[in-house]
C-alpha cells in the first residue's frame, strides 16, 4: 500500500520530471516523440479527472437538494444548467450552427446565456478597478504618495487632453522639457521593467527550488502528507 | 576643326569597347560548407560562405542549389542577396561565436531536391502529422490522418519520406547581370543531435543553482541554524487563523486559477498546496471552519487529500468534512462568481489568496474586503499584485509564495531550499551588475573592450529563452 501510495509516485514523478528535463536539452525527433507522448498521457488524464470533478460537482449540489440545506436553490440552478447544457449539446450533436449557418438551441444556450453572463462578470471589473484604486490612491504614506504620482503622471500622458496640455507646455518652453512620450515611456519601460524583471527573477528561483524538491521526491506535500 | 575631330574620334575609341566588351562574372564563392544544422531536431542542413569581392557594389545575388547527386541537375533550393543573411544571424543555431562574423549562411531543407510534385505531397503530410501532434512521427501510425492524407504519405514512398537522412550535395552560385560561377559541390546529411550546444550556459546555471540548493538543504539537515528574515504577510496567516476562530467563521483558501499541469506556472498551484496543508493543520488544531473553493478537478482532489492528512495529523480527524474542498467549475468567471457568491453570503472572517490569478484577483479580493475579511495575497502574477496591494492586508510578491510553506513549517529541508535561492539571488544581482558594466565597456570601447561581450551573451542565451 505504501509502495502504491508514496515510493511509486515519487519514482513516476523523478522519472518524468527528468525526461521531460533531458528533452529540453536534446533537440532531436525521438525526444520530441517522448515528449509528445508524455503530454498526451497527461491530457489523457485531465480529461479523466475533468469527469471526476463533474460528478463530484452533481454529488455535492445533489446532497444540497436532496438534504434542502441552506442556499439549495443555487444548487438546483447548477444542476439545472449542466443537465440543460449536456443534453442540448448532445441533441446538437455539439454544433453551434446548422450547415445554413444558423444558430442550434446549443449555440443559442451558449451566446445568449454563457457568454452574456461571462461577460457581466467581467463588466464588473470596471467598478471594482475603480473602489479599489480609490483606496489606493489615498496619500498616507510616501510609497503610497509616490504611487499616486506616477498613476496620475501616466493618466495624464494616455488620456488625449493630457497629451495635448503637455504639448502645448512643451512648445511654449521651447522644447526645453522632455515630452510626455518620453516621461511615460521611461516609467514603463526602465522603472517598471526594473521592478517586473527583479520580481520574475524571484518567481523564477522559487519555480527552480520547488520544482527540485519536487522531482528529487523532498517535497511530499502535494501527495496527501508529508511523512 | 580637323584637330577636334580627331579628338571626337579618339574618345569613341575609348569609349567604345567599354560599352561593347563582356564584363567578367563574379568569381565563384570559397569557403564553402554544409554540415547539419547544429541544435536543430534534423530538419535541415546548414551552408555557410564567404562573401565575393564587392558583393555589394555589384549587387550579387548568391544561390543556393541542392541535389541528390555530386554531378546535378542541381536545383535551386533558396536565395541570398548581398549583405543578407549572416551566420551570427542565428545565435540560436551559433551561439554569438565572433567566427559567425562576416560569413553568408543558409538553412536548407533537404526536401527542396524532391520533384515539386513529391515536394508538395510531403509537405502536406508533414503539415497533417505536425497537426496530429506527433511531429516527425511514422504518419502510418497517426490515427488523426484521414484516408486522403494516409494514401498521400502511402504514395510518397519510403525513399522520400526519408529525404532528410540522406546525404545531399550542395552548391553556391554567385550570379550578377554579368554571369554567374559555382563553387564545388559540397555534401551533407541532416541528422538530429544529443545536446543543444547554445543551451550549455543554460545548463551550467541550472547546475549551479540546483547544486546551491542541495548543499544548503544538506547543510540544514545537519542541524546547522539557518536565519529566516521576517516576512509580514506569512507572520500575518496565524493572525488571521485566530481571527476566524475567534469570530467563529470560515476562513476562505484559494490555490489559485491554474491547474497542476496548465502551463509553466502551474508550480505556483503546487506551492499554493503546499502551503494550503501547513494552513489546514492550525486550522484544525484551532478548530476553525475552513473552505477551499476549486477551479480545478486535480486540484480539488489533491487538495481534499491534503486536507485529510492535515486534519489527521493535528489530531482532529472528526474535525475534517468532504465539502471543504469543493470543486466549482474551470470556467473562469463561473468560478469567480460562485466564490465571490459563497464569500457574499458566508461572509468568511478571513480570505487567503496563493497561486496564480488572472482577471478574477480583483474580483475576488474586492468582494472579500467589502465583507470585512483579513486578506492575505500571495502570487506570482506580476499583473496581478497591483490589485492585492490594492485590496489585501497583506500580499507576498512572487518569490515569497515559495518561501510560504518554509517559512510556516520550518522545516530544515525547505529552510535549506530557501537559502540556495538566496545564494542564486546574490549570484544574480552580482552577474547583472557586472553584465552592465561588461555592456557598457563593450559599446564604448570594442577595440579594447571586445571580448567582454562572451560573458554578456553567456548570461543573455539563459533569459532569452
Amino acid at each position: 500500500m505504501l509502495f502504491l501510495k508514496r515510493q511509486l509516485p515519487l519514482f513516476l514523478t523523478f522519472l518524468f520530471g527528468m525526461t521531460v528535463m533531458v528533452c529540453y536539452y536534446v533537440p532531436n525527433r525521438a525526444s520530441d516523440e517522448v515528449s509528445g507522448e508524455i503530454l498526451k498521457w497527461l491530457e489523457v488524464m485531465l480529461a479523466v479527472a475533468l469527469i471526476l470533478g463533474a460528478t463530484v460537482l452533481v454529488v455535492v449540489h445533489g446532497e444540497q437538494i436532496l438534504k434542502q440545506k441552506a442556499g439549495w436553490a443555487y444548487s438546483l440552478i447548477v444542476i439545472g444548467s449542466i443537465l440543460a447544457g449536456v443534453a442540448l449539446g448532445l441533441w446538437e450533436n455539439g454544433k453551434e450552427y446548422t450547415e445554413e449557418a444558423e444558430l442550434t438551441s446549443f449555440g443559442w444556450f451558449y451566446f445568449y446565456l454563457y457568454i452574456p453572463l461571462n461577460a457581466t462578470m467581467f463588466a464588473l471589473l470596471a467598478f471594482f478597478i475603480a473602489s479599489a484604486a480609490f483606496r489606493a490612491f489615498r496619500a498616507r504614506t510616501l510609497a503610497a504618495f509616490c504611487l499616486l504620482a506616477t498613476a496620475i503622471i501616466i493618466l495624464f500622458g494616455q488620456a488625449p487632453l493630457g497629451a495635448w496640455l503637455w504639448e502645448k507646455l512643451y512648445h511654449a518652453t521651447g522644447d526645453r522639457i522632455p515630452t510626455m512620450a518620453d516621461i511615460t515611456g521611461f516609467m514603463q519601460q526602465v522603472l517598471v521593467v526594473a521592478g517586473k524583471r527583479g520580481i520574475l527573477i524571484g518567481v523564477s528561483l522559487g519555480v527552480i527550488a520547488t520544482s527540485l524538491r519536487v522531482i528529487i521526491g523532498l517535497e511530499r506535500g502535494y501527495l496527501g502528507g508529508d511523512k | 576643326m580637323t584637330v577636334r575631330r580627331l579628338c571626337l574620334l579618339a574618345l569613341c575609341l575609348v569609349a567604345l569597347p567599354s560599352r561593347s566588351l563582356p564584363q567578367s562574372p563574379p568569381p565563384a564563392p570559397a569557403g564553402v560548407a554544409a554540415f547539419d544544422t547544429p541544435n536543430d531536431k534534423g530538419e535541415s542542413v546548414s551552408v555557410t560562405w564567404n562573401p565575393v569581392a564587392g558583393e555589394k557594389e555589384n549587387s550579387v545575388v548568391y544561390e543556393v542549389r541542392i541535389s541528390d547527386r555530386a554531378e546535378g541537375p542541381f536545383t535551386k533550393a533558396a536565395e541570398v542577396k548581398a549583405g543578407e543573411g549572416w551566420k551570427d544571424e542565428a545565435p540560436d543555431l551559433f551561439w554569438y561565436f565572433d567566427s559567425n562574423k562576416g560569413v553568408h549562411h543558409a538553412r536548407i531543407d533537404p526536401s527542396e531536391a524532391l520533384p515539386p510534385t513529391e515536394k508538395a505531397k510531403l509537405q502536406k503530410v508533414n503539415e497533417a502529422i505536425k497537426e496530429a501532434g506527433r511531429p516527425g512521427g511514422d504518419a502510418s501510425l497517426i490515427p488523426g490522418l484521414n484516408q486522403e492524407q494516409r494514401e498521400l504519405e502511402e504514395s510518397i514512398g519510403q525513399e522520400n519520406r526519408q529525404i532528410r537522412g540522406r546525404a545531399h550535395y550542395y552548391q553556391i552560385v554567385a550570379k550578377t547581370k554579368d554571369g554567374e560561377a559555382a563553387s564545388p559541390p559540397v555534401a551533407a546529411t541532416a541528422g538530429g543531435n544529443y545536446f543543444n550546444t547554445v543551451k550549455t550556459p543554460h545548463l551550467l546555471l541550472t547546475l549551479f543553482l540546483c547544486g546551491g540548493i542541495i548543499g544548503f538543504i544538506i547543510v540544514a539537515r545537519r542541524g546547522k541554524e539557518l536565519f529566516l528574515r521576517k516576512i509580514p504577510g506569512l507572520a500575518a496567516l496565524d493572525e488571521a487563523i485566530g481571527r476566524a476562530t475567534e469570530m467563529g467563521k470560515p476562513l476562505y483558501y484559494l490555490t489559485g486559477r491554474l491547474g497542476l499541469s496548465d502551463n509553466e506556472k502551474s508550480v505556483s498551484t503546487i506551492a499554493a498546496m503546499i502551503v494550503l496543508g501547513k494552513v489546514a493543520e492550525r486550522v484544525a488544531t484551532y478548530d476553525c471552519a475552513l473552505k477551499v473553493p476549486h477551479t480545478d478537478p486535480v486540484v480539488a482532489g489533491v487538495c481534499q487529500e491534503m486536507t485529510r492528512e492535515s486534519y489527521i495529523r493535528a489530531g482532529r480527524p472528526d474535525a475534517f468534512k468532504e465539502d471543504i474542498n469543493p470543486y466549482i467549475s474551470t470556467d473562469q468567471f463561473s468560478y469567480t462568481a460562485a466564490v465571490t457568491a459563497m464569500i457574499s453570503r458566508e461572509k468568511p472572517a478571513a480570505i487567503m489568496y496563493f497561486g496564480y490569478y488572472y482577471a478574477e484577483s480583483l474580483l475576488l479580493a474586492e468582494t472579500g474586503n467589502s465583507v470585512g475579511a483579513i486578506q492575505v495575497g500571495a502570487t506570482d502574477a506580476d499583473h496581478q499584485l497591483p490589485f492585492f496591494f490594492a485590496a489585501c492586508d497583506y500580499t507576498l510578491i512572487g518569490e515569497e509564495l515559495y518561501a510560504a510553506a518554509a517559512y510556516v513549517s520550518r522545516e530544515p529541508i525547505l529552510l535549506g531550499t530557501l537559502r540556495g535561492q538566496d545564494l542564486g539571488k546574490g549570484f544574480l544581482i552580482l552577474v547583472a551588475i557586472v553584465g552592465a558594466l561588461s555592456a557598457t565597456a563593450v559599446a564604448l570601447g570594442p577595440e579594447t573592450f571586445g571580448p567582454l561581450h562572451y560573458f554578456v551573451d553567456f548570461f543573455k542565451t539563459p533569459f532569452a529563452g
